[in-house]
């Protein structure tokens, strides 16, 4: 339990303590002020010090475990799974397009979740459909059609 | 200050062909949205800002307010039927409505919720109208040291109340305002920490990291748990309740609209907390209180009430200072920036015709979702059984589609799934997200406070001591800091012993 909770403590200590570093280097670059009171580096480097203490203490204090995780090793799959399918759909959207990108993705990630594919395929269908309509046919509201649909001559 | 012409007016514009429709889009998608575990207002709000871009901007918002108020109040549906809260602020209300539910009294419990929602809504969108005006002609009077000071004592609040561990909170808040200073300078407007990279020349896309934080990340957290599925919900009849047994309680409303009112106006505080507070507090003034935890309608009462009391309190130092209450204000606020209203004393100078409509949305959102829910009652008590295998999926695909119409940028599309992907990290490390939220929209406005207060001080920090509201609030923040630390050692202790 403590190993765990050190664990999240110390990965976020690091994020906070190179955060802290880069503001610090990249503040030695920036226009400098007359006084002390207009200078633009006083903030920044103050939140920086302060980052640093707070990871100092993250990794020191040894907080107490967040709630244990009841997901196990399935739900670690199932997750791992989630975000390499949305980085896809990130990656792919302008090109395939929403709606036959939506589908895949909603199909692909029903899928993950556990879904039977009879229950999940008329939603993986129905929902790039009923966005496309509702948001850009009604609303007006630009989404990608991709390169896809005028290909096949949509 | 407050017109009653122009709320008259408000309510006039807000009952058009025009705006109506969405009125009754919000409340109806915020109550669909709160009776789904797992589902929250400030998910659903960050979800539907992108397609508001297209409305006119007082329809675009009431549709927003619409699904805070209904889905503030619609958590307590799945408190009620299957025990688990459809919203955080719903926790309190599980207390005794699950055990009306478990005998026999699932209806009369979502009626009692309701109207209490109801009640405590009404009081707090009323309140609203009248304080905000006057808020915002005090706040004219506040200069840069009283801004920067409101900015801390905002995030102090948040960082020490949104999660268990007050330095994880701190941690949280810091990676806000380091995410906060990438971009512009905010006074000098030259590019920093953006590393040449045209995409974040003026930051990250404020509503792409909204929608990841709040709805991408709990979609994924809802994937990785799908194991767990809601159980088969009570029959729910005689929905309506009684007048007498309303009237009866009309101390408890009394007193929960009102702790719900001052906790909805502390920044960084909201709904969850006015509902425990008004719980325990209605359990300890009751005669007898072991009826409480067994069925005592005068429990879903009070958490129901406070909780809805909280919305207008929360919306108060939002409207009329720029300091958002809560995470579902920080969202909402997000919102009238993007239709370039910029809240704060001067949007109550500039746009009093608009400040009225927001207040006559409020007022009507309130009464909207009592008759919605009453009416759909038994509809909404199936919704809470929707298949989450089906659901999250679908709130994947919204979320990375409303990223892309913000600005038709592929880019936001990235800035949403990776902070879908910090959120989800966070929250398996108990790192509290909404002072992420909180800190990045208040961070350039303490910064740039910051600044100015030095500058009117000589550079000196001393002006902070002679500013008696700013030494005011920093004391404030100062003590309720020192409050939860002495409470999370007492906790450590006794969990300890």
């Amino acid at each position: 339990m403590l190993r765990r909770a050190l664990a999240g403590d110390i990965v976020a200590a690091l994020v906070l303590a190179s955060g802290a570093a880069v503001i610090l280097q990249q503040s030695t670059t920036w226009p400098a002020a007359a006084d002390v009171a207009g200078n633009p580096v006083v903030f920044p480097r103050m939140v920086a010090a302060i980052m640093l203490a707070v990871a100092a203490l993250l990794v020191g204090l040894k907080l107490p475990a967040p709630d244990p995780d009841e997901a196990g090793a399935e739900g670690a799959r199932r997750i791992a799974l989630a975000f390499l399918v949305t980085a896809a759909l990130a990656a792919g959207l302008d090109t395939i397009g929403l709606v036959p990108g939506g589908f895949l993705y909603v199909l692909a990630m029903q899928r993950i979740a556990g879904a039977p594919l009879r229950l999940a395929a008329p939603f993986a269908i129905a929902a790039p459909i009923v966005i496309w309509l509702a948001f850009a046919t009604a609303l007006k509201v630009p989404l990608p059609w991709g390169r896809l649909m005028p290909a096949l001559g949509w | 200050m407050f017109d009653p012409a122009l709320l008259l007016a408000g309510f006039a514009s807000i009952f058009s062909v025009k705006i109506f429709p969405f009125l009754l889009i919000g409340s109806i998608l915020g109550i669909v949205v709160g009776a789904i575990p797992g589902l929250t207002a400030t998910m659903a709000i960050a979800l539907l800002i992108p397609f508001t871009f297209a409305m006119e901007p007082i329809a675009g918002i009431v549709m927003l307010l619409a699904i805070y108020a209904s889905g503030i109040y619609a958590g307590g549906i799945a408190s009620i039927l299957i025990r688990t809260p459809g919203t955080p602020a719903a926790a309190a209300t599980l207390l005794d409505g699950y055990p009306m539910a478990q005998k026999g009294e699932a209806g009369r419990a979502i009626g009692i919720a309701t109207i209490s929602s109801g009640i405590g809504g009404l009081f707090s969108a009323l309140a609203l109208t009248l304080f905000a005006p006057l808020l915002a002609t005090v706040a004219l009077r506040f200069s840069a040291p009283e801004y920067f000071a409101l900015a801390v004592f905002g995030l102090s609040v948040t960082m020490g109340l949104s999660g268990k561990s007050l330095l994880r909170g701190f941690a949280a808040v810091l990676l806000g305002l380091s995410i906060g200073m990438i971009g512009v300078d905010p006074i000098g407007g030259f590019p920093r920490l953006n590393f040449g990279f045209a995409e974040v020349s003026g930051g990250f896309n404020f509503v792409a990291v909204m929608i990841g934080l709040f709805s991408l990340s709990e979609a994924f957290r809802q994937i990785e748990q799908m194991s767990i599925l809601p159980p088969k919900p009570p029959a729910v009849r005689d929905v309506l309740p009684k007048i007498a047994e309303i009237l009866g309680m009309w101390r408890i409303y009394l007193r929960s609209c009102v702790y719900g009112l001052v906790v909805g106006i502390t920044p960084g505080v909201g709904a969850e907390t006015s509902s425990f507070l008004s719980y325990a507090e209605t359990k300890r003034r009751d005669k007898d209180p072991s009826r409480f935890g067994k069925g005592a309608p005068e429990g879903v009462a009070a958490a129901q009430s406070a909780e809805n009391g909280s919305t207008g309190g929360d919306l108060l130092p939002m409207l009329t200072l720029g300091v958002p209450g809560d995470a579902a204000t920080a969202v909402l606020m997000g919102a009238l920036t993007i239709h370039n209203l910029q809240p704060g004393p001067m949007l109550f100078q500039e746009r009093p015709d608009l400040t009225h409509q927001i207040f006559a949305g409020m007022i009507s959102a309130n009464v909207m979702f009592v008759v919605l829910g009453l009416l759909g009652a038994r509809l909404f008590a199936r919704i809470v059984q929707i298949d989450r295998r089906i659901l999250a999926p679908l709130v994947c695909l919204l979320s990375l589609v409303g990223a892309y119409a913000i600005d038709n940028n592929p880019f936001d599309v990235w800035v949403t799934f990776v902070f879908g992907v910090i959120g989800w990290l966070m929250q398996r490390g108990g790192f509290p997200v909404s002072p992420v939220v909180l800190a990045i929209i208040l961070g350039p406005m303490m910064e740039s406070n910051l600044r100015r207060a030095l500058i009117m001080g000589l550079g000196s920090p001393a002006i902070f001591l002679q500013r008696p509201i700013a030494l005011f609030l920093l004391a404030v923040a100062a003590i309720s800091l020192f409050a939860v630390l002495r409470r999370s050692r007492r906790e450590r202790r006794e969990a300890a012993a």
